[in-house]
């Protein structure tokens, strides 16, 4: 019989694991709703974002310091990406750009390969987060406290930025038709950059809580989660922020309670299960829960 | 004096020659419009002097436009929108997704006077004001194209360039539109408007260019415009 706890342990377990598709697949959304671009890329932020974060630690900087900054590296990197490898495609057809962005996925992680090596690396969480709340039977470790938290006040942080601000309006106008925008005098270029500064800002973030979460990266880490999100973003319909969110809970909580639930020997089956819910939801609404027809010009 | 003057203008889609050395002149403070049948190149124009015709595959091959004595062929869109040049498109493309508000919010992006101009835009079109909160995507026909217009003004244009404000609205709508295009120039604001409505556009314009496939056919005021035979044979 399956106990209460556990039932719960599997709650606390779905909402981090849903929390990091979230997190990513609202990257991969804000990137494709501007430039209709699926960037695969995207995974490999995660895993550099995890070794920033060990490289500052092993600089000697506070941990502390070190997430911001990996965060902020991150940023500049999703910056510096696009500008050197999509800026120049920009205009051509989509399909450039994509098979781009697997190409970036593939040179990011060997790139990590040849300078941290491809052995796994301890990631070292700081002392605040490391230790174990438990309550009876039941246990909840800080950094999966923390996670919730930090991604909470995230989604809360967007939807002030994205409803709020000049900025943030500005890039739903422009995701939402982009000559207009520029009609409006905005520099798609810059709200393009800012977009990918955001997006990898998070996805560095999003870096941390995956390597606090499982206590170890490898240059291949990102690729994953990198699909997963790209599912979750599919099953929400991309392009639509508020659809990644449920996207990424929904995957995570499928693949936590099928995982927990049935028989061990089925739970190789925890990625397929994410394949079968795009599925499903493809044959029910083909552009995803949150997602509208794309026009087509 | 001259706002806008355009020389020579040649613009390609690849291999195929949309406008073919055109020129034309909008003095300062004037509405004018510019005629003609659909395909005869009257957006392509618009396109070349908003900048935008780099987004849909097109290029100025040839010529020059120059704005308040600043010649732009080579200024990127989004500056000329600084510089006071504002298109209102084709098929309005407003911001669907977005709020009523949002939308002039996005219109006043390069403007440091946003409540002024927001003041300024729900006095032409009250309509706008009630509907502030609404989804853009929701509001009828002219509902958008007054939207698409007010949108265009708030970033305080000099020149406001208008691409078939009156397209598939009612006529009710159409006099509600064109007042308050006479009202904009009123306040200063220069207009160039692309019509097929010949009517409306000659009652509203101080100067009248007919275009054809490229090419300026008959120019004048609207009187002289009018009785050309030519133009009421083209113009119907």
């Amino acid at each position: 019989m399956v106990s209460a706890t556990y039932i719960l342990d599997l709650f606390i377990g779905s909402f981090v694991l849903g929390s990091m598709y979230a997190l990513l697949a609202i990257g991969m959304s804000i990137i494709y709703g501007i430039l209709r671009l699926i960037n695969f890329a995207h995974g490999a932020m995660l895993m550099v974002g995890a070794y920033f974060y060990i490289m500052f630690l092993a600089m000697g900087l506070d941990p502390i310091l070190s997430l911001p900054l990996s965060m902020a590296l991150g940023a500049v990197l999703g910056v510096a990406i696009d500008f050197f490898a999509y800026r120049p495609l920009r205009g051509g057809p989509e399909l450039s750009m994509l098979i781009t962005s697997l190409g970036v996925y593939i040179f990011l992680e060997n790139l990590v390969r040849i300078i941290a090596t491809p052995q796994p690396r301890v990631f070292p969480l700081p002392e605040f987060l490391k230790g174990v709340y438990r309550y009876g039977d039941f246990s909840v470790r800080v950094i999966e406290i923390f996670t919730i938290v930090s991604t909470l006040i995230l989604f809360a942080a967007l939807v002030l930025f994205f409803t709020k601000t000049k900025v943030g309006i500005a890039m739903r106008a422009t995701a939402d038709d982009l000559e207009a925008s520029v009609l409006m005098g905005i520099d798609a270029n810059r709200i393009i950059m800012i977009a990918f500064a955001l997006a990898s800002m998070v996805a560095a973030l999003t870096g941390f809580l995956w390597g606090g979460m499982y206590g170890q990266v490898d240059p291949t880490t990102g690729f994953m989660p990198g699909v997963k999100a790209f599912i979750a973003a599919v099953v929400g319909g991309i392009g639509s922020l508020t659809g990644s969110v449920l996207g990424g809970y929904i995957l995570g909580y499928a693949e936590i309670y099928s995982v927990g639930l049935l028989p061990p020997e089925y739970s190789g089956l925890r990625d397929g299960i994410s394949f079968l819910i795009l599925i499903i939801i493809l044959l029910i609404r083909p552009y995803g829960l949150f997602g509208r027809e794309v026009e087509r010009v | 004096m001259t706002l806008l003057d355009v020389k020579e203008l040649f613009v390609n889609y690849g291999p195929l020659v949309a406008v073919q050395g055109i020129s034309f002149q909008v003095r300062k403070g004037q509405v004018v419009s510019l005629l003609g049948s659909n395909g005869a190149g009257k957006t392509t124009t618009l396109r070349a002097i908003s900048g935008t015709i780099t987004l849909v595959g097109g290029k100025v091959t040839g010529g020059s436009i120059s704005f308040d004595g600043q010649e732009i062929t080579k200024v990127p869109p989004h500056r000329r929108v600084r510089m006071g040049i504002s298109l209102v498109p084709e098929g309005r493309k407003i911001f669907h997704r977005l709020t009523v508000y949002e939308n002039l919010v996005v219109g006043g992006y390069t403007s440091k006077d946003l409540e002024d101009r927001l003041e300024f835009v729900y006095q032409l079109f009250p309509i706008l004001k009630e509907r502030r909160n609404q989804i853009a995507g929701s509001l009828s026909g002219g509902e958008q194209q007054m939207l698409a217009i007010a949108r265009g003004l708030m970033s305080n244009p000099k020149l406001l360039l208008l691409d078939e404000p009156s397209l598939g609205l009612a006529p009710r709508v159409v006099d509600v539109l064109y007042d308050a295009i006479s009202k904009i120039n009123e306040e200063g604001t220069t207009v160039l408007v692309v019509e097929q409505h010949v009517k409306k556009a000659l009652t509203h314009s101080h100067y009248i260019y007919v275009i054809q496939t490229g090419r300026i056919i008959a120019s004048g005021e609207p009187k002289e415009v009018l009785s050309m035979d030519m133009v009421k044979a083209y113009l119907g």
